[in-house]
């Protein structure tokens, strides 16, 4: 049973892993059994981090129920998701209450460290309040963030690890936490003794993603929050990555991804009110995952950056090169028929009329008012939402058309859905293959047949229309 | 709504559904068990005699002096029995004539003559004892003459000669002419089995001498008396003669009523059901319509009589078959001249049925038409002195009284 | 003969007349059993609409009583239709005659219009009994409509 340790830190982090938790539920292809995500995140109220915590935990509900024994080939929440931590977080201690003097308990210091700390740390630095995270300072996170090595929950984390478990971390190199983060998380996994199986951690597989600036805030002067400064933070970030990292040969692969600051969001510090809408880069950032996952091991020491074909306009499926399209195209159309069905039309799937739910085919009596339908509305709720989001920022990823209505099969723009020797059509049609799908399952819990059952016929319906 | 719901309800359970159909199928077997439907196969169907011989026909006319007033001039016996005899020679071979009274004297020449010599003259001319007529001996000589291939036609007014003088009452004369003419016929019957009789009482202008029994005469001047034509041979013969020239056509519009005597007989028939030509009958309503047709022309029995609902009976113990209603047959192109539609109960056990047809030994018009010779014959002109006891005598030399025909036939459930 | 037991059933509905007709025994130009090949053609078109629900059309939408009970409706007005204008052509082609047993001629049936209309209803309502009975035998093996009507 091998395992990915993930983590996202920082804002970032948590947005990437939203877009990874999505391809999961759709069911692209991971070579890994389980996924244990570990947030690293001082700013714990953060609404990005929130809403993918909630996210994982409904993909959890659904994906519990499901079984695959031998015939079951449905991929929608195959891989597992272990919640090894409460939340998924790896708490960041003693920064709601204090600043950053107090933390390192300034007042407390002698004259010569004093003047020390007053070298390497403003007063501004010194006065700053740590509830929401370290605001775009990487100086203060480094020093925060060493905690990490000896946390309790560090430990209970790396006594799960296993010979053939593999780590992957997510940061942004422009913001405060994922900056200083990512090269303390990296020393202490390969460097650190210890902790449990430290040995087994320090040699294990190790990929990162560095997510380069992609977008703006307004300029605010009561935020410290400026987005003027990503760059030369980038650039000086970049430096210590290449002499401290890449020649180290610390991370088996390395991936970059960054675009044109082409979009704006609101300056928001933290906090529940920092919450941006789903971007093209953090997308990217999960099939970066996926490519780790899927693509390198051990022996391996690369780094990556990303070629689309088109960047005139939206991205579309079109835009991807023949393997990443044929990675995704197929399981992202299967799972938004799924989610646009749920969503659209539950009422019909949910009553006698469809004729799967009878007691002598699928039996799925109940499943509709269980905790497994109301976890797997959830999902594609916030998959509709993602989708919205994503296909309405700067750059577009406009891969479908989000509110399809009863039109299930006028699902992705410039692609006209062929037609189908059938007097069926739309939702009647996908009953249908339902229908015909749910005698072929095997599973023998009614959440893994309902699923293997949207599997399979969503599988038919792609290849015959799509 | 209501029904629908019930529907519904009846529906949804499909051990309802198995139980309704298998109810349904087990009602319609039910009902084909019962079936509606009966099939009649009549049993010991006639076919029709074959009409291609022809008989030859002897003519016998009474010459008696009582006969004068009916060939005078404004008579018109003549006519009818030319016509008559004219219409019959098609069916035929040879027609003989006679004259006849104490003797029979055969006429030589041809029909027109003789009934060109249908005269009192003739008449007297002809010789024989024309003043005394013994009538039972008359009729008993044309019975003699009768066989099986010989038909014979007597024309006479029939009036018996009764003496008052003599001590023997008119009563005993009568008695003694019956049972004269009832042996007569019994011993033609020995010879002929299958011996038919007809009377025919016409009627006819008569200008001439009525002679009373005890010798009085009157003169009757164009008073309209009946005369009787016989017609006695094989009542197959009988049958189409009267079948192909009806009486009621005979010339001079003068019949009035027909007598007809024979033995037991089996008769044309079929039974059918609404459609006349087929044997299956449906229930409708809960009974069974058939049709009986026949062929009642070798009775001899006129329409009035075979068309006469009281002479048929049935003769079944099981009940439930009823004699609806008797008519005629009138359609020209059909072999039967009598129908009977005959209904029979749906829940009835009968399987088989034998109707009667049993006409009176003597119609009714007999009585009708009989004298005592007591009365003056102005108040009693269409009457004949002694015709009861001649006719009663011919019907008891045929035994009549019992069934002359019935009809047989089964019914078969489906 | 069960066939021909099964309209006699609803002989009470359109007249023992027609009944008789029907089974040849009422009129000399109609000497057939009228009801077997009635019956074969309304269980022909009952079958069929049967199949076209359950297999050809087999629209996921009709798996209920309602859209069961469209079809239901359906076949009943064909099969009214069919039973109505089969005996109404002998009708109107004046078969339906008996023949005056004294006069050989053609006399009318006691066979009125209401009494084709009413063996219209009569082969609707055993359309109806063999649609209900054809779909519990055949519902089950279809893909989108095994729970119409129940």
């Amino acid at each position: 049973m091998s395992k990915l340790f993930l983590f996202a830190i920082g804002g970032t982090g948590s947005r990437v892993m939203r877009s990874l938790s999505i391809l999961m539920a759709s069911g692209v292809k991971l070579d890994v059994d389980e996924i244990v995500p570990v947030f690293i995140d001082p700013d714990a109220s953060n609404a990005d981090l929130t809403r993918t915590i909630t996210l994982l935990q409904n993909y959890v509900t659904v994906s519990s129920r499901q079984s695959f024994p031998a015939g079951n080939n449905s991929r929608f929440f195959r891989t597992r998701i272990v919640e090894a931590l409460p939340s998924f977080t790896l708490r960041v201690r003693d920064t709601d209450d204090r600043t950053f003097g107090r933390f390192i308990n300034y007042a407390s210091m002698s004259r010569a460290d004093k003047a020390m700390t007053r070298m390497l740390f403003s007063d501004k630095n010194l006065s700053a309040s740590m509830e929401v995270g370290f605001k775009g300072n990487p100086n203060i996170g480094s020093v925060v963030l060493n905690q990490i090595a000896t946390s309790p929950d560090f430990a209970t984390l790396m006594s799960r690890f296993e010979t053939g478990d593999r780590i992957f971390i997510i940061s942004s190199i422009f913001g405060g936490t994922g900056a200083s983060g990512f090269p303390l998380l990296l020393k202490t996994l390969r460097s650190t003794q210890g902790f449990p199986n430290f040995g087994l951690v320090n040699t294990a597989a190790i990929g990162a993603l560095t997510v380069l600036p992609y977008f703006t805030v307004f300029r605010d002067d009561n935020s410290e929050i400026d987005s003027a400064t990503f760059i030369s933070k980038t650039r000086s970030a970049l430096a210590y990555y290449e002499n401290n990292i890449s020649r180290s040969g610390d991370v088996n692969a390395l991936y970059f991804l960054g675009d044109e600051m082409s979009k704006v969001y609101d300056n928001h510090e933290g906090g529940a009110s920092q919450q941006n809408d789903a971007h093209l880069i953090e997308f990217l950032g999960a099939t970066a995952i996926v490519d780790f996952i899927n693509r390198v091991d051990g022996s391996m020491h690369v780094s990556k950056e990303l070629g689309l074909k088109d960047l005139e306009g939206s991205v579309t499926f079109d835009s991807f090169y023949d393997d990443m399209r044929g990675e995704l195209y197929n399981p992202l159309v299967q799972f938004s028929l799924l989610a646009n069905a749920v969503l659209d039309n539950l009422n019909y799937f949910g009553s006698d009329t469809f004729d799967a739910n009878s007691s002598k085919k699928g039996n799925f009596g109940g499943i509709y008012t269980s905790r497994f339908m109301s976890g797997l509305k959830e999902v594609a709720r916030q998959y509709r939402r993602w989708l919205l989001e994503i296909r309405g920022n700067s750059r577009s990823l406009d891969l479908f058309n989000p509110e399809p209505g009863m039109r299930p099969f006028d699902l992705i723009n410039g692609v006209a859905p062929r037609r189908v020797m059938s007097l069926s059509s739309d939702y009647a049609l996908i009953a249908t293959r339902l229908n015909g799908a749910v005698s072929k399952t095997v599973s023998r819990e009614k959440e893994s047949r309902w699923l293997e059952m949207w599997w399979r016929a969503t599988e038919r319906l792609v290849a015959e229309k799509l | 709504m209501v029904i629908v719901k019930l529907f519904k309800v009846l529906i949804s359970r499909p051990g309802c559904v198995v139980a309704m159909a298998i109810i349904g199928m087990a009602m319609a077997g039910l009902q084909s068990c019962s079936s509606g439907q009966i099939e009649v196969v009549a049993d010991g169907e006639v076919a029709a005699v074959d009409g291609g011989l022809r008989p030859a026909l002897n003519v016998y006319v009474e010459n008696s002096g009582s006969m004068d007033g009916y060939v005078s001039p404004d008579a018109n016996l003549s006519d009818a029995v030319y016509s008559y005899v004219s219409r019959l020679g098609e069916y035929v071979d040879t027609t003989r004539l006679f004259y006849i009274n104490s003797a029979t004297i055969p006429y030589a020449g041809p029909l027109a003559g003789f009934i060109g010599d249908l005269t009192p003259e003739a008449f007297a001319a002809a010789g024989g004892n024309r003043s005394s007529s013994d009538m039972a001996s008359m009729i008993c000589r044309v019975l003699e003459a009768t066989s099986d291939s010989t038909v014979t036609m007597f024309v006479s007014d029939c009036i018996l000669d009764l003496s008052t003088s003599g001590g023997v009452s008119t009563s005993s004369q009568l008695n003694n002419r019956r049972i004269a003419i009832s042996n007569g016929v019994a011993a033609a019957l020995k010879r002929v089995p299958t011996l038919g009789i007809v009377v025919m009482k016409m009627e006819s202008p008569f200008t001439g001498r009525y002679f009373y029994p005890d010798g009085r005469t009157t003169h009757l001047d164009g008073a309209a008396r009946p005369y009787y034509i016989w017609l006695a041979g094989d009542r197959y013969f009988i049958a189409r003669m009267l079948k192909c020239v009806p009486p009621i056509n005979i010339v001079g519009n003068g019949f009035r009523e027909l007598a007809g005597f024979t033995t037991e007989t089996q008769v044309p028939f079929k039974v059918t059901n609404q459609s006349m030509n087929g044997s299956v009958v449906s229930s409708i309503s809960g009974r069974y319509v058939v049709y009986l047709s026949a062929d009642l022309g070798p009775t001899l029995q006129p329409s009035q009589v075979i068309t006469s609902a009281e002479c048929y009976s049935t003769t079944s113990p099981t009940p439930g078959l009823k004699i609806e209603r008797v008519g005629a047959v009138t359609n020209p192109e059909s072999p039967y001249d009598v129908f009977l539609e005959i209904s029979i109960e749906e829940k009835s056990r009968i399987d088989m049925e034998r109707i009667v047809f049993c006409p009176p030994s003597l119609p009714e018009w007999v009585e009708r038409s009989d004298d005592s010779g007591i009365s003056d014959v102005e108040g009693r002109l269409d009457r004949t002195v002694g015709l009861g006891a001649l006719l009663q005598g011919v019907s008891e030399g045929f035994n009549n009284g019992r069934e002359l025909t019935s009809f047989k036939f089964e019914i078969k459930r489906r | 003969m069960i066939l021909t037991g099964i309209y006699s059933i609803f002989s009470s509905l359109f007249g023992g007349t027609l009944d008789a007709y029907m089974q040849g025994t009422a009129s000399g130009l109609q000497p057939d059993d009228m009801s077997a090949p009635i019956l074969l053609a309304s269980l022909a078109i009952t079958a069929v609409t049967v199949v076209l629900f359950y297999f050809v059309i087999n629209y996921p939408n009709f798996n209920n009583f309602a859209g069961w009970f469209v079809f239901l409706a359906i076949n009943g007005l064909l099969n009214f239709l069919l039973g109505w204008r089969w005996v109404a052509f002998d009708f109107n082609d004046g078969k339906m005659v008996s023949v005056d047993p004294a006069t050989g001629l053609h006399t009318p049936l006691p066979i009125f219009e209401d009494d084709l209309i009413m063996f219209g209803v009569s082969n609707a309502i055993v359309s109806v009994v063999a649609f209900t009975v054809l779909s519990y035998c055949l519902k089950w093996w279809s893909t989108n409509c095994s729970r119409a009507p129940f």
